[in-house]
């Protein structure tokens, strides 16, 4: 295996990996800094005395960041730079991965997408060296529609102008073919405009009951005000960018407007219960700490986020890890992606993750649940039958 | 000293959301625990649905599945059922049976009381998912959820 160049590794036994991470760390800071510090995390338990022994190689973890800057452009630049310091594994928020996959590949270095639920950005048989452990856009829009549906309501179906938008307004038009009476509008809101109230007015003027906003954290903060400051008390449901503290932080003088804020994500527990997760979250407070939301409850205590999409990096970087344990080191890269197919890791949240030959999904559409925030923070809805059964998962700081 | 403020702050954290887990008397979570367990009561003990199932032809069903209630959600169909046998055998019928019926295995998983398979077809993905909640070692509670694609 070629070694990183400029990580001062010598000899055959001892070889740093570096394990790229491609984000928005200037633009989406939340996002990228959580993903990047799951992946340090794990990287740090894998290695005993600083190394991870494979065989007879002693091999050094580096998680090296790389800013997208939420640019396609950059980003296929960034996994170009990635693979010329031959990269182990690219984590990846998602965006730029439908032109910068084939470079990866043709490097043999799989890019796992820890972000973006892009139904086409992973494609087990034409796109092999990529994976995901984030929920998926068609889990999130099925399960919508099978949890709005039936509700009887009419709902504006809202995306933004970002890649991260219309992927999402593709996941929903399949979702909601079969529904059509419970559509009144698609409309498309552009994210750079500072006052979204012409696009919530004909949203309200299409006789909507309900209004699915997918788009990027500010962009749902701009509707929710628009659609508030009108006096439009409408239901709001979104993709997991509405639990991005963002939302919050820019309804901090309306706390009462993010009540009733309903948001679609992957379950952030197992059949075990709490304990795994809490587990996990208190390793990442000690090495990170807390991810404050900067927003407070209407007593007064301080909310935090969990770490769930730090989670799906941890759980990446474990999967990698078990695959080149399985493939006796780093050497045949050939060799590390076909395991991927092979190895499965209990995960931070005890669930099982891993991939195999008909799948490089690593969160199933069934583990999708809904949310709703009241005084600052969130818990499961007790309408949905998985969601129902879900613990609250705490995010009050303690006090000290 | 900072380790043991560690502690407590873990210890507090697990406090705080076991509260909130078990809810007062008007909390909501006792009306959607109550819902699930009420429809699991039903297929484990209903009887057999007489109409078609909407499920697609050629579906995987082990010999000891009895479907009792369907239902459409949005896009999707939900059925839901029983196995007359345990967990394991239930999980062991399903995976033969998904497998025959020559359906892609997305995912699988068996734990200690549930076991899931998800699956892909031509023209639709889902999941079957076994749960032990019949209250009763010789039964399983079965619940499909069908997606179009």
């Amino acid at each position: 295996m070629a070694l990183a160049p400029g990580c001062g590794s010598g000899s055959k036994s001892e070889q740093t990996l570096v394990i790229a991470v491609n984000a928005s760390f200037s633009k989406t800071p939340y996002v990228a800094d959580t993903i990047a510090n799951g992946a340090r995390l794990a990287a740090g338990e894998l290695q005993r005395n600083g190394v991870l022994a494979i065989g007879g190689t002693a091999y050094r973890l580096e998680v090296k960041r790389f800013d997208t800057a939420g640019s396609p452009v950059t980003a296929v630049g960034n996994v170009r730079r990635a693979v010329a310091q031959d990269a182990v594994a690219i984590l990846d928020e998602g965006t730029g991965v439908n032109a910068s996959w084939q470079t990866a590949n043709d490097a043999k270095i799989p890019i796992g997408i820890v972000y973006q639920g892009g139904v086409d950005l992973v494609d087990v048989d034409k796109r092999s060296n990529v994976f995901r452990i984030a929920p998926t856009d068609h889990g999130i829009a099925f399960r919508l529609a099978e949890y709005l549906v039936p509700k009887g309501l009419k709902i504006a179906l809202l995306h933004d102008d970002s890649g991260y938008g219309q992927e999402g307004e593709k996941a929903l038009a399949t979702a909601f073919s079969r529904n059509p009476e419970a559509v009144t509008a698609r409309i498309t809101l552009p994210s750079g405009a500072t006052d979204l109230s012409p696009q919530l007015l004909a949203a309200r003027r299409s006789g909507a009951t309900a209004v699915l906003v997918w788009a990027q954290a500010p962009v749902i903060a701009k509707a929710l005000i628009a659609a508030r400051t009108s006096g439009w008390d409408v239901p709001f449901y979104t993709p997991p960018a509405g639990a991005d503290p963002l939302v919050r932080q820019e309804l901090a003088d309306h706390p009462e407007w993010v009540d009733g804020l309903t948001f679609a994500s992957g379950r952030l527990t197992a059949e075990q219960g709490t304990t795994p997760f809490y587990a996990f979250a208190a390793k990442y407070r000690n090495a990170f700490g807390l991810e404050s939301v900067g927003v407070q409850t209407s007593a007064g205590a301080q909310v935090v986020q969990p770490p769930e999409y730090a989670m799906y990096a941890y759980d990446f970087v474990n999967v990698l890890a078990a695959a080149l344990q399985s493939a006796g080191g780093a050497d045949d890269r050939e060799k590390v992606l076909s395991a991927l197919h092979e190895v499965t890791i209990r995960g931070a949240n005890g669930d099982e993750r891993g991939f195999n030959q008909n799948s490089h999904e690593g969160v199933v559409d069934d583990d999708v649940y809904f949310a709703r925030f009241e005084n600052m923070t969130y818990r499961p809805v007790r309408d949905d039958p998985l969601s129902s059964t879900l613990p609250v998962i705490s995010q009050i700081q303690p006090r000290s | 000293m900072k380790r043991l403020s560690m502690l407590l702050g873990l210890a507090l954290i697990l406090t705080v959301s076991l509260a909130a887990c078990g809810g007062g008397g008007s909390d909501e979570g006792e009306e959607g625990e109550s819902e699930i367990s009420e429809v699991a009561s039903e297929a484990c003990t209903g009887t057999a649905l007489t109409d078609t199932v909407k499920l697609p032809t050629g579906f995987p069903k082990p010999d000891a599945v009895t479907y009792v209630k369907q239902s459409e959600a949005g896009p999707s169909t939900v059925v839901d059922g029983r196995y007359d046998g345990s967990l394991d055998d239930a999980y062991d019928d399903y995976q033969a049976a998904v497998e025959t019926a020559g359906y892609d295995v997305l995912f699988d998983e068996k734990e200690d009381h549930d076991a899931e398979i998800s699956y892909k077809t031509d023209g639709s993905s889902g999941q079957i998912a076994l749960r032990e909640e019949c209250g009763d070692s010789d039964k399983t509670y079965v619940h499909i959820t069908n997606r179009p694609e």
